[in-house]
């Protein structure tokens, strides 16, 4: 057995490189079967997300083990030669992308098939981090003579995995749909990189993945959960609280509404994309002539999941900002309540205000 | 603005969608605007004044070419030329097949029969992309612009469903409408539905094998015909707001489908040396968060893609 080491953004990083694999287990605890654990192994978008230090250990009330980073292939030695407690074993697809002599993307699949399948047995489920394609160092457009691009690679490596993830069980979190949700402008330095506000949506898609697997009996939902407004685009962030639908104390199901909000943005006559518009950019120096007016958009925001409200704290016509906490959301009814508590923010959605 | 949209709900109550006087009444602003500011802009094309060179760029393909339309300022900062963008297209007869239906021939009277009975437009059956130049709707004055770029897409043959008549071989595609229309109308002419069952087969989507033939033989006819240069846009490969973690519950074949095109349509262009306007990437890297379909984007979406469109052009030497 071999330790590496790979840069990731600037900071080293452990991983498994050999595939002379012993019979021992890193950083192992004492033998966790009939427990449910979580096994995860430590690739950077893992460690940044649900292997941050103390998330789990805080939410799951299970044991945790950390293993390096590693390959598909040296994972399915791995899992072959280890025993793997109940519960999850988290991986990532990251390594395939980044250690040098990259296997085929059907050899990838292939393994994390095998691994799936060999979890079965352990009554363990496999979740898969997938990668972002988005790559903001590359702007290619013409392709005759070019290398493979980090995108093709990852392309070519979730194509097949879509196809065989399902019937080999494997759940997913899908990466680069998370980033493509909130903006790789602002969340991908570079490929395989991730910041802000993209690992923190990652971490509650894998908290929601496990939780909906059933896979640990139990919840990885945060005790107490900041309820934070969210926002319509990037330019409409400000607005008004019109409506609280539910009041403190009260339990709400997933899809119930919380609160209406209404947005107030400006709006350049230039900026209305499906209005008839004549504009000159070079005449007016890039802006618009027209003059700016407000618009309104009013939306509802509705649970992602069941809870209970414990606190509001922007009450009805009260001016907020998008990312602001409006309330406070909680798995039981009563105890402390407070945003400076909350170890996660709330899963909501929106949908527009009847 | 209030006051133009009463205006315009005040005439179309008396005269009627699309009528001639507001077709009058559109086009005088935007002659009006030309004159002006010098370009002028709808929702599938652009127009601007400059010197007596001439350059076009044709758009045909699904609602995604309509980017090109919001090309226009970066386009008139890279020339001085006299121009225009137009997308052409519509996702109801540019699927590749369709297109290259159109070159080589279908029955006419056959054709014309059907035309009629399903009201088709009548660009599903003409070599409109293979054409030299064209004339903006509403520009004539301008007269016809060459088609020195062609931009094409491959969204409508991810997500377009043909059919085959029976007898004579052609293909149509009826969405737009009753398939599409409201199901009371579909029913209130039932003789069309039961007529089309009989004289149609379904001929399904197509498969990548014979959309990348397909769109080999497209580029050439273009570079053979028109001698323009090519521009291809991809399409978003994620289903924005889905959250599956389970695949085998909830499978998206459409996504796995727009990532096999999209990595098919990078080795056509190995092949063929065309370029592709990654709108996959501006996307994803914009945040395609509400965003409804995976290829109707809201503006800031558009805007990206456009400012790339014209990118690409500009390496491409289109504008020397």
């Amino acid at each position: 057995m071999h330790m590496g080491f790979a840069l990731y953004q600037g900071e080293p990083v452990a991983i498994l490189t050999t595939d002379s694999w012993g019979m021992m287990a890193l950083n192992d605890t004492t033998s966790r079967v009939g427990e449910r654990a979580v096994t995860l192994t430590e690739s950077p978008d893992i460690g940044a997300t649900i292997g941050r230090p103390g998330l789990l250990e805080e939410r799951a009330g299970a044991a945790i083990t950390r293993l390096p980073a590693m390959r598909s292939d040296v994972l399915a030695r791995y899992v072959r030669a280890n025993t793997i407690p109940a519960g999850a074993l988290i991986t990532s697809l990251h390594m395939e992308l980044f250690q040098p002599d990259p296997l085929e993307p059907d050899q990838t699949i292939d393994n994390l098939v095998t691994v799936a399948k060999l979890l079965a047995g352990y009554d363990v489920t496999l979740f898969l981090f997938t990668v972002s394609t988005y790559d903001p160092t590359q702007r290619v457009h013409r392709y005759g003579g070019a290398p493979d691009t980090f995108a093709m690679r990852a392309h070519r490596l979730l194509a097949n995995l879509e196809h065989r993830a399902g019937d080999a069980g494997i759940q997913v979190i899908d990466v680069d749909g998370a980033v493509a949700e909130v903006g790789g402008i602002d969340t991908v330095p570079g490929p395989g990189e991730l910041t802000g506000a993209a690992l923190d949506f990652l971490t509650e898609e894998a908290v929601t993945a496990i939780d909906q697997s059933g896979a640990l009996g139990g919840t990885l939902q945060a005790p107490v959960m900041r309820l934070v407004i969210p926002s319509f685009d990037r330019r409409t962030r400000v607005g008004t609280v019109t409506r609280w639908h539910v009041s403190p104390g009260t339990a709400v199901a997933d899809g119930d509404p919380l609160f209406d909000f209404r947005f107030e943005t400006r709006v350049h006559r230039f900026d209305m994309g499906h209005e008839d518009e004549n504009t000159n950019p070079e005449k007016t120096g890039g802006r618009s002539r027209k003059a700016e007016r407000v618009r309104s958009i009013d939306i509802t925001v509705v649970a992602g999941g069941a809870a209970y409200l414990r606190e509001i704290t922007v009450p009805h016509g009260a001016a907020a900002t998008a990312g602001d906490v409006a309330g406070v959301m909680a798995t039981s009814p009563e105890g402390d309540a407070g945003s400076e508590l909350a170890g996660a923010d709330f899963r909501v959605g929106t949908r527009t205000a009847e | 603005m209030k006051l133009k949209k009463r205006a315009v709900r005040t005439l179309r109550r008396f005269a009627g969608d699309d009528s001639a006087i507001e077709t009058k009444l559109r086009r005088m602003r935007n002659r009006t605007a030309l004159r002006t500011s010098g370009m002028t802009k709808q929702t599938t094309y652009v127009v601007f004044r400059g010197d007596e060179k001439r350059i076009g760029v044709f758009g045909y393909g699904g609602c995604d070419t309509w980017i090109i339309a919001e090309s226009g300022p970066w386009l008139r900062r890279a020339t001085s030329a006299t121009g225009a963008a137009w997308a052409a297209g519509r996702a109801q007869f540019t699927r590749s097949d369709l297109i290259l239906q159109t070159v080589d021939g279908v029955d006419a009277d056959a054709v014309a029969e059907v035309s009629e009975r399903l009201q088709l437009e009548k660009n599903m059956f003409q070599p409109v992309l293979f054409e030299p130049g064209f004339v903006v709707p509403g520009h004539e004055q301008m007269g016809a612009f060459p088609k020195n770029v062609v931009v094409l897409t491959m969204s409508t043959d991810l997500s377009r469903t043909l059919y085959r008549h029976k007898e004579h071989g052609f293909l149509v595609d009826p969405g737009g409408f009753w398939l599409a229309a409201d199901i009371k109308e579909a029913l209130g002419d039932l003789d069309t539905v039961k007529w089309f069952a009989k004289n149609f087969e379904k001929a399904g989507r197509l498969p990548l094998e014979e959309s990348m033939a397909n769109f080999e033989r497209i580029v050439n006819l273009v570079r053979q015909r028109l001698g323009a240069e090519v521009v291809y846009l991809n399409t978003l490969t994620v289903d924005p707001g889905r959250q599956v973690f389970d695949y085998k519950l909830s499978h998206s074949p459409h996504r796995t489908r727009r990532r096999e095109y999209a990595l098919a349509l990078i080795e056509l262009s190995r092949k063929m040396d065309f370029s592709i306007v990654d709108a996959d990437r501006i996307l994803k890297g914009v945040g395609v968060s509400g965003l409804g379909d995976f290829v109707k984007y809201m503006p800031e979406h558009k805007k990206a893609i456009a400012e790339e469109f014209v990118r690409v052009l500009r390496e491409r030497e289109v504008f020397s």
